[in-house]
């Protein structure tokens, strides 16, 4: 289940969410990014949403938590490919506030590169 | 007996492979009550929350058992989750939203906020060293008519 659940290029985390987001899946998706994190350089992470379809406060403490590592190295955090049901639980959990959301992948790794050539590396 | 008046009851072990499996047994006994798609969005991420919180704080990971009962009357489903653990030293403060006792596990405090926007009562007893018994309810297919004219 967690093969091909992330890319890295350009110290660009593009990470693939599963169908349920959970206090279990968020668990294993912990573990495997805290791995990540301990030997490469991520700047920016891109959650993709196409395949879920369920997700509770336990994706919203993931994706929280997340944040503030990237947060240290000025980097952001991209929502992208949200449907109906995961906007309803997006917008009430405040997310919104910190995460930036986007239609598309492509769309996040623009604003990516946008942002990267208005600050200094 | 009368087809709308119906009850379930199922106990688990307090693991977070459960967690899935609790919420898909609430929504398939729900289902009879033709639930619009979002209904069944709503029960199903208040059971997580509150199932979610018997493994992480009620039992802090440690062995559990946790009992859901789902009582349908009419077009109210009723749902109750109850497990034995630690118990909610101060209940008022606990449903704040963004109050957590484990931010170090990264909660949001954000579980009860969903389980009161989802559903459309919550109550939560708690007793310390005792359990934790959170009660919830939502009567299904109110908003129907809207949507039936919305469709047409
Ligand atoms: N079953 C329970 N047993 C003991 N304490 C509980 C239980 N449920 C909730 N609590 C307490 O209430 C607090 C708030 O719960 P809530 O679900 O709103 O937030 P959280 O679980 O901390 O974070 P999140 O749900 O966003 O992951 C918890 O931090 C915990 O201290
Ligand atoms: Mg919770």
């Amino acid at each position: 289940m967690m093969k091909d659940l992330f890319e890295l290029r350009d110290e660009i985390l593009i990470l693939h969410l599963p169908d349920e987001l959970d206090h279990h899946t968020a668990g294993e998706i912990r573990e495997s990014t805290d791995d990540l994190f301990a030997c490469k350089k991520i700047r920016d992470i891109i959650f993709d949403y196409s395949s879920t379809t369920f997700m509770d406060s336990s994706g919203i403490g993931l994706i929280m938590g997340r944040y503030r590592e990237v947060r240290y190295l000025k980097g952001n955090v991209y929502l992208v490919n949200i449907s109906g049901d995961m906007e309803r639980i997006l917008s009430i959990s405040g997310l919104y506030r910190v995460a930036i959301k986007l239609d598309t992948i492509d769309a996040a790794i623009k604003d990516v590169y946008n942002k990267r050539d208005k600050r200094p590396v | 007996m009368d087809n709308n008046n119906n009850y379930m009851s199922v106990e688990f072990d307090s693991i977070s492979n459960n967690e899935s499996f609790a919420r898909v047994v609430v929504a398939a006994f729900v289902a009879r009550l033709n639930p619009t798609l979002m209904e069944i969005a709503d029960i199903k991420t208040a059971v997580s929350e509150a199932v979610t919180n018997s493994i992480i704080h009620g039992y802090e990971n440690k062995e559990g058992r946790i009992k859901i009962e789902t009582h349908i009357v009419e077009d109210t489903v009723t749902i109750i989750v109850t497990d034995n653990g630690v118990g909610i030293e101060n209940i008022e403060r606990a449903m704040e939203p963004m109050y957590t006792s484990k931010p170090e596990l990264e909660r949001s405090g954000m579980g009860f906020a969903f389980m009161e926007a989802f559903m459309d009562e919550l109550f939560v007893e708690s007793e310390m060293s005792g359990g934790t018994v959170v009660t919830m309810r939502k009567v299904i297919g109110k908003n129907n008519e809207k949507w039936d004219e919305e469709l047409n």
